[in-house]
């Protein structure tokens, strides 16, 4: 399987852009898809963003940075 | 809620429900998924929890009917047979789109299919399907309109309108209110103050139905019913089908303003797991055939996705085309 593109999600209808807040599994780390995986913050709400895949996290995305809808911010690496 | 109308159904009729219903929320869950995830970019306003009315629409109305559905209308437009390869294309703006990816998800049209319109905006769908009834009438054909609406839609003064009009003309036209009891973050005893939406058909002569709209085969005997008065030149049913929306308004909506029991009590509602058992309890499918019926809806799902993830995005040129007759001799 390909890497998964770690992206910004849309989480609400008229959003252009989502401050990337925290990061719930670090670097190299492994997650399970539907895990916990990252939070935004919009004016609206904190959204805590799912993993869409499951293998090797590799963030390329930085804190506190505001990001359009749908940037990469990392990838999902599928294990072996 | 009605008596059992339910006798009648038969198996395959009742298979062919439970295959619409597991498509319809293959097709939600799949796009719920990727949406959250951030693997897809559209807006979306899940239908999930209302697929029971939409299967019933399948069954019920021929290609040739016609529909007018709104931007909650993944679960309408799969009942009415739009592919969901224009659907998912339509939502994601590539060029397998039915407006080859310049409508969006709120306007997603299939006249091949019968059906003319969605609507983004609330209550404006029932005026237009009274026009196509009435084209229909004019012209002699025995082909029926359904418009299909929520139970805030029924606050307009568009709604209002069309009903009168409808009626006044025995038009061949349903009125089928998907009452999920929430207009926008607004729950319905807040909107009105009567308790049923059926109610409303009083006061313009019209017979006013209401039925469990979580139960897929009350749906079909209800809609049957005002399908038929339709095209035998009876006029106008309102037929307000009670359901639930389990995802909020908007995908991505934190429901804040749902009181968790009221949520739990809707979800142990589900009108998926609830049929399923049914079906199995009446020797209708086994449990393999059941587990079979939902493993084609994700395959169907997955083939589609993947073919609109690999198709081109929407063209520049496609902008203005369909606006005017040929674009060229208007100026900007």
């Amino acid at each position: 399987m390909a890497e998964f593109t770690i992206r910004i999600p849309r989480v609400s209808v008229a959003i252009s852009e989502a401050e990337l807040i925290d990061l719930l599994v670090a670097e190299g780390a492994h997650v399970q898809q539907g895990e916990p995986l990252f939070i935004i913050a919009t004016d609206k709400a904190e959204t805590e963003v799912e993993a869409g895949a499951s293998g090797t996290v590799h963030w390329t995305g930085t804190l506190e940075t505001v990001y359009e809808i749908g940037a990469e911010i990392g990838e999902i690496r599928p294990a072996g | 809620m009605t008596a059992d109308r339910t006798v009648g159904v038969s198996p395959e009729v009742q298979r062919r429900l439970y295959e619409l219903m597991t498509l319809m929320k293959a097709a939600d869950d799949r796009l719920s998924k990727g949406i959250a995830s951030g693997e897809l970019q559209c807006v979306y306003w899940p239908p999930r929890g209302q697929e029971a009315i939409a299967a019933a629409m399948g069954v019920c109305l021929r290609r040739d009917d016609q529909l007018v559905t709104n931007y909650r209308g993944l679960h309408d437009l799969i009942g009415k047979g739009v592919p969901l390869v224009e659907i998912y294309g339509e939502m994601l703006g590539r060029q397998t789109g039915s407006s080859r990816g310049k409508g969006g998800t709120m306007h997603i049209a299939n006249p091949e299919c019968g059906v003319m319109l969605s609507t983004g905006i609330v209550g404006a769908g029932p005026p237009v399907a009274v026009g196509l009834a009435m084209a229909a009438q004019r012209k002699g054909l025995d082909r029926v309109t359904v418009a299909s609406f929520g139970d805030g839609a029924t606050n307009t003064g568009s709604f209002h309108e069309a009903a009168n009009m409808a009626a006044l003309w025995d038009l061949p036209l349903v009125l089928l209110c998907q009452n999920n009891q929430y207009a926008e973050m607004t729950p319905t005893e807040h909107t009105m103050k009567i308790s049923q939406v059926a109610h409303r058909a009083g006061g313009y002569g019209l017979p006013g139905v209401r039925v469990d709209g979580n139960d897929p085969l009350a749906v079909v005997a209800a809609l049957t019913e005002a399908v038929d008065r339709g095209r035998s030149g009876g006029g106008p049913t309102l037929l307000e089908c009670v359901t639930f929306r389990f995802r909020g308004h908007y995908f991505g909506d934190p429901m804040a303003y749902i009181p968790p029991e009221r949520l739990a009590a809707a979800l142990e509602a589900d009108p998926i797991p609830r049929f399923r058992s049914r079906l199995r309890l009446a020797g209708i499918c086994s449990e393999a055939d059941l587990d079979e019926i939902e493993a084609a809806a994700v395959t169907a799902v997955e083939e589609a996705l993947t073919a609109v993830l690999t198709a081109p995005g929407a063209l520049v040129d496609e902008l203005d085309r369909d606006v005017y007759a040929d674009p060229r001799n208007c100026p900007a």
